[in-house]
């Protein structure tokens, strides 16, 4: 079962008994989706749309794409659904506020979508089965947080690549089986040594929408640097928050995507300066690198405004327009060398 | 907007061109006078704005006029310089561009500041986002109004539950104006502003009608400017008397045979916000006996009937039907029956790179308007503010050609 954009519950779609997972589009050329999509429109639409054409989600049986308040979203959803159909698809509506006015409506939307896929394939979802898919995906997420500890002491042995990895990977893949490789990994860390404080690399934030293109972390990695925290869409938004287990299952699934670390574009940009230096301090960050998505208007509008605060603020920062797929490589090395040069300088002075 | 100056077809739409110059020059009125000013952003429900004594200003207005006035690149090229993207819209980029500019060498002498900020969903994120950055700037309150989107799944009818759920966020856009001034929302004063509303959009939507007429009346070029009062002065009882004026005299050439062109022999229609920049574009076309018949961006944006039996609902129902609300197949009837109705020979999409709600399907438009009913179109290739976004001599021969190609 597709999932584009991490507002779709993944416990609901693994109780109703599909596996879910996530579609993030490819560095691949975007070809086909010119014909459909202005090319002003992010990359992430663009690739979903292009590869969905070129027949590479055919082993889709269903996809939920959520939410309609990022504009290009909605014309993607049609226009996937016209020329690349899936044999079912839903899109949700969900309010575009974090403000308790809009719970309700929120909630509505869920129950929808519940009902829609219970439809479908004539099985009704029972709250035994939410229990259980909330604790495998629970559980996937407190080991990725618990491995997001383990490895702030450990980077010589856990690049920014291998992390993102890890986190990417759990996206795609059957649950309980990330979830046994995960439990490996963290006891394999485990009983590893913490590396020693000196000569350690700049540990950084990333901030920005969805990372996939790997040769960018590797760039970071080759320079000195290490992402020690972030709150991408492909990290720390996807798996931070929990479903609490007190609530009736439905709802505490529903109650943890309503109240998530929001998207930039539900929620003003002070919300996500917390965020990150709440981050921060958890991955004892020196530095932020902005990955401004082009065309991501959220991102485009709070970027220049979270940096301007966090600068205030003294943190070395530096701000790169990104898309999906890393181009000018050279430059973006040099760029990345220089400011972790600067920054290191400003730590020793 | 009425701002490249230019002889006008109609004589009424000089009153339009009184009423565009009066609202921005008493904005700084009411700021002397105390009256407090709330920066609005486009599809804010102005009609609650008006009846709660608060005077709306429209930033993105300001910015088209600017753009007319052939200023807007130097101030987005500012923005871009304090970090915003090219990719921005260009409505802010102008906007922001013009803060460190002395007031006295602006239009109307600039925009006065804002007591208070209004922001919607309805027709897009970025102004979500543009209102934040204000919000920013000026650290005066915000309110965000928010809005369900339509037409998933092909079905653009309106839900009840997404009504009720605008209703409170009308709702909630009272209690802030309320708190605001101090003062609750007079209901008479509401309901009255709601019915000025209604007739204006009877009015207009006859105007709309009556550009059917072969030769057509009045093109988009007039009409772009004409609209103006429909997006920033609806609720008031001037609105109502300009579009009256306006509808009698359209009529009256109408009836007498008149159109805006001499010679007509092809129509077309405008989909998207105009290139404001360049509004001598539109107009390029009547040497060859061509017009902009009508055009999407006066009809589908603002405005609307409003059943004034059931006053909350009907308002919810008109705030929430437009354009970017559509699907894109609704979008496709919509322009089939357009194009039947008003004697269509084709369509030029502005593809408006500062505008994805209105431009991101157009390419899908095009190709399927041609394949069912035979209607060409033409994409070209813009921005509604900045002039960069515009290539004039590309955009013209591929106009021209396109008009001969349709026979002029």
């Amino acid at each position: 079962m597709g999932v584009f954009w991490d507002y779709v519950p993944e416990e609901l779609i693994h109780a109703a008994g599909f596996l879910p997972y996530r579609i993030m589009g490819s560095t691949e050329n975007i070809s086909e989706a010119d014909r459909y999509m202005p090319t002003y429109v992010c990359a992430l639409m663009r690739s979903a749309l292009d590869q969905a054409v070129k027949g590479r989600y055919a082993f889709l049986d269903g996809l939920i794409v959520a939410p309609m308040w990022c504009e290009a979203m909605k014309p993607l959803y049609e226009l996937w659904r016209k020329h690349a159909p899936v044999p079912w698809m839903e899109a949700l509506d969900l309010p575009g506020t974090t403000e308790p006015s809009g719970r309700s409506y929120f909630f509505r939307e869920m129950d929808r979508l519940k009902g829609s896929l219970e439809a479908w394939t004539g099985r009704e979802i029972t709250p035994e089965a939410l229990a259980d898919s909330i604790k495998v995906y629970n559980e996937g997420r407190v080991l990725l947080k618990r491995l997001f500890h383990l490895r702030q002491g450990r980077l010589s042995c856990f690049s920014s690549v291998d992390w993102a990895q890890v986190v990417l990977s759990s996206m795609v893949m059957p649950k309980e089986e990330h979830n046994r490789r995960l439990a490996e990994l963290a006891k394999a860390l485990e009983e590893l040594p913490e590396d020693e404080q000196e000569n350690g690399p700049l540990r950084l934030h990333l901030t920005g929408t969805i990372v996939v293109d790997l040769s960018l972390l590797r760039i970071i990695d080759e320079v000195g640097g290490a992402v020690t925290s972030d709150d991408l869409y492909t990290g720390v938004r996807w798996y931070w928050d929990l479903v609490e287990e007190g609530l009736p299952p439905f709802e505490g699934i529903v109650q943890r995507c309503w109240a998530k670390l929001p998207c930039s574009a539900r929620s003003m940009p002070n919300v996500r300066l917390g965020q990150i230096l709440d981050m921060m301090k958890l991955g004892r960050s020196q530095g932020i690198i902005f990955l401004t998505e082009k065309h991501c208007d959220p991102h485009t509008f709070e970027d220049p405004l979270l940096k301007s605060w966090v600068e205030k603020k003294g943190i070395p920062s530096l701000q790169l327009d990104t898309e999906l797929a890393l181009r000018g490589a050279g430059q973006v090395r040099t760029r990345i060398q220089t400011f972790v040069e600067m920054a290191r300088m400003g730590e020793e002075k | 907007m009425t701002t490249q100056e230019r002889k006008r077809t109609l004589r009424s739409s000089y009153m339009g061109r009184e009423i565009f110059k009066n609202y921005w020059a008493e904005a700084h009125a009411c700021k002397e006078q105390g009256r407090p000013v709330a920066w609005c952003s486009g599809n804010v429900p102005v009609e609650l704005v008006h009846a709660n004594g608060v005077y709306p200003l429209y930033p993105e207005s300001y910015s088209a006029m600017i753009a007319a006035q052939k200023m807007a690149r130097e101030k987005c090229e500012r923005a871009e310089g304090w970090g915003y993207s090219m990719d921005t819209c260009s409505y802010f980029r102008v906007s922001l561009g013009m803060e460190d500019d002395d007031p006295k060498t602006l239009p109307f002498g600039g925009l006065p500041r804002p007591d208070i900020l209004i922001t919607t969903r309805l027709i897009c994120m970025t102004q979500y986002k543009w209102w934040q950055v204000l919000s920013d700037m000026w650290d005066v309150p915000i309110y965000v109004v928010d809005a369900p989107y339509l037409g998933l799944g092909g079905q653009a009818q309106i839900q009840r539950h997404q009504e009720d759920y605008f209703i409170d966020q009308l709702k909630g856009l009272v209690a802030f104006l309320e708190e605001h001034t101090g003062k609750r929302m007079d209901q008479d004063r509401f309901l009255e502003a709601l019915a000025l509303s209604d007739r204006a959009a009877e009015l207009w939507y006859e105007i709309m009608g009556l550009r059917k007429s072969r030769p057509c009346p009045v093109a988009t070029r007039e009409m772009v400017g004409n609209v103006f009062p429909l997006v920033t002065l609806l609720g008031t009882r001037p609105t109502v008397d300009f579009f009256q004026a306006l509808r009698d005299e359209i009529k009256e050439m109408v009836e007498s045979g008149q159109g805006a062109v001499p010679d007509e022999r092809i129509r077309l229609a405008l989909d998207n916000i105009p290139p404001w920049h360049d509004l001598a574009f539109l107009s390029s076309v009547e040497e060859r006996g061509a017009i902009f018949a009508i055009e999407n961006y006066t009809c589908y944006a603002w405005g609307g009937r409003i059943d004034l039996s059931d006053p909350w609902r009907g308002y919810a129902r008109k705030c929430l039907d437009t354009w970017p609300a559509y699907s894109i197949e609704e979008r496709i009837q919509i322009y089939i029956r357009q194009a039947q109705e008003y004697h269509l020979d084709g369509y030029v999409f502005h593809a408006n790179r500062s505008c994805k709600p209105l431009s991101t399907a157009q390419q899908e438009m095009q190709r399927v308007l041609l394949e069912r009913v035979g209607v060409p179109g033409l994409l070209l290739e813009g921005d509604h503010a900045d002039p960069r976004g515009f290539s004039p001599a590309h955009a013209q021969s591929q106009l021209e050609a396109f008009l001969e190609m349709l026979g002029a």
